[in-house]
């Protein structure tokens, strides 16, 4: 009895902890590819907000649960190969600068080894090639030093890396 | 050749002073693990300075020659001279500390401790943590009253302002602001005092004598740190996600401007003798300097990797 209100206490005492903080320094990722079709082809493939489980090979599917997919204020259900979920929030949806731009709302470190992402696709001409930039920042969910190796800013930064890489390179084949 | 001893002698001493009279900023380079110095007057970096592991937080002392940064990985805080630009110490603080302010006098530096929900309180004659003062869940930003009496603490993830005497160890009051506060910044006269709430992307103003939000203005997204503009009666903003700063006016409590400036700012701070903001963009690894008067961009300076200078990182010219 005692021993349980113990372990009560020290679960509560550590909720805000677990729920909200995360690893001491953000961490930044970013990617590119050349793409030899247009801005408009390109960008016809990933303006909608679902459409990451066309062109992410690691995303099996996709749901909208809030909101208009090509409008900020939209909330996606991505499903990862492994079966599990992240729920993103579509921040900005710029046509006039080819500019997605979106963020984790809820972590699942099953999913990636991060408590926080905020993400940016931009495109831009190139002499009639597309140069797409991806760029993201994260903190590691593990709060404090010393993580181990899964949860720590390289093993986030291998798997965000990773799955930028094979959007790209998915991207690239469709427009092309 | 005594003559010539005697030259050389007064110019260096010239060469030293002409130095230590220049404003400079310190910017701490989480992703390099240094500080760039750099001389606001020429606008170039004129030392790199290796400190702790992932530097975040900046406070730096007017009156006498330290800087103070927070080193959330290697939990420590370095000690730098900032009349030889050298790093002269380092302090063991907690477990992750990230918000840092030194007093009006100098004499203490006041860290957050984002693990330990504590502020701990270094005496700087000594370079000991000399007492702490335990506060609300992950502490951020901090600053303090300009008579030193006052510390204010945002406590991110309790959506609060905690306001100390800090001598007495005895809390003033809790405000409730917005969601996620972070940056704290007292007002030049401390009349005021701006938080910067990241998740509900707005500033609580703050009357520090009745201790309640006056006012609560929309900004960017995830703004970060602020900057008061105490001849221009505004504050400046940065705002993380938006790559944006927001200039609010506290004439009527109202955002005038958006300024564009570099990927994810988040320190910023103003020389009001050069009609200076200084941001640090973070995603961009460099510093840009923007005119108060014209708001424009005027000069960007490279700095190490993932600037962040959480804090008041300017060092004045000693007054006379």
């Amino acid at each position: 009895m005692f021993n349980k209100i113990i372990i009560g206490i020290v679960i509560t005492c550590l909720l805000p902890a677990l729920t909200f903080a995360h690893g001491p320094a953000r961490q930044k990722v970013m990617q590119e590819i050349e793409i030899n079709a247009s801005v408009d082809k390109v960008w016809s493939i990933i303006s909608n907000f679902c459409s990451i489980k066309d062109w992410n090979p690691q995303v099996t599917s996709c749901e909208i649960t809030e909101g208009n997919p090509e409008e900020a204020g939209a909330i996606r259900i991505i499903t990862l190969g492994n079966g599990q979920k992240l729920k993103e929030k579509l921040v900005k949806h710029v046509p006039e600068q080819n500019k997605i731009q979106y963020m984790l709302t809820e972590p699942n470190i099953e999913a990636f080894p991060i408590n926080t992402h905020g993400s940016t696709i931009l495109l831009s001409d190139e002499g009639g090639k597309t140069k797409v930039v991806w760029k993201g920042a994260f903190y590691r969910s593990f709060p404090g030093p010393n993580p181990p190796p899964e949860l720590s800013d390289e093993a986030g930064q291998k798997a965000l890396s990773g799955f930028y890489i094979a959007g790209l390179e998915k991207i690239k084949t469709l427009a092309e | 050749m005594i003559h010539l001893q005697t030259a050389i002698a007064m110019l260096l001493s010239a060469i030293s002073a002409g130095l230590a009279a220049a404003p400079f900023a310190y910017i701490t380079n989480q992703g390099s693990d240094n500080v760039s110095v750099i001389d606001l007057a020429s606008r170039q970096v004129i030392q790199t300075l290796d400190v702790g592991e992932k530097p975040a937080g900046i406070a730096v002392s007017q009156t006498d020659n330290r800087a103070y940064v927070s080193n959330p990985e290697s939990r420590e805080i370095t000690v730098i001279d900032t009349e030889k630009q050298e790093v002269i110490s380092s302090v063991s603080v907690g477990n992750g500390p990230v918000g840092i302010a030194v007093s009006p006098d100098g004499k203490q530096t006041f860290v957050s401790d984002w693990y330990d929900h504590a502020v701990y309180i270094i005496d700087n004659s000594r370079l000991v943590v000399s007492d702490t003062i335990q506060v609300g869940h992950s502490p951020a930003g901090l600053d303090l009253s300009p008579d030193g009496k006052k510390l204010y603490v945002a406590i991110r993830d309790d959506n609060n302002l905690m306001v100390f005497d800090w001598k007495r160890k005895e809390l003033l009051e809790t405000i409730m602001v917005g969601k996620a506060p972070f940056g704290v910044t007292v007002s030049h006269e401390g009349e005021l005092v701006f938080v910067a709430n990241v998740q509900s992307s707005d500033i609580s103003i703050i009357n520090s004598l009745t201790n309640k939000v006056i006012k609560t203005v929309h900004t960017g997204l995830f703004p970060y740190g602020i900057a008061h503009d105490h001849l221009g009666n505004r504050i400046f903003v940065t705002n993380q996600r938006d790559s944006t700063v927001s200039v609010i006016s506290l004439d009527d409590f109202k955002l005038t401007h958006t300024l564009a400036v570099g990927e994810y700012p988040e320190g910023i701070d103003i020389n009001p003798e050069r009609n200076e903001i200084y941001v640090a963009n973070w995603f961009d690894d460099n510093l840009i300097v923007i005119n108060t008067q014209s708001l424009e961009i005027i000069d960007e300076i490279a700095t190490g990797t993932g600037s962040r200078a959480f804090g008041r990182f300017i060092k004045f010219p000693n007054s006379p």
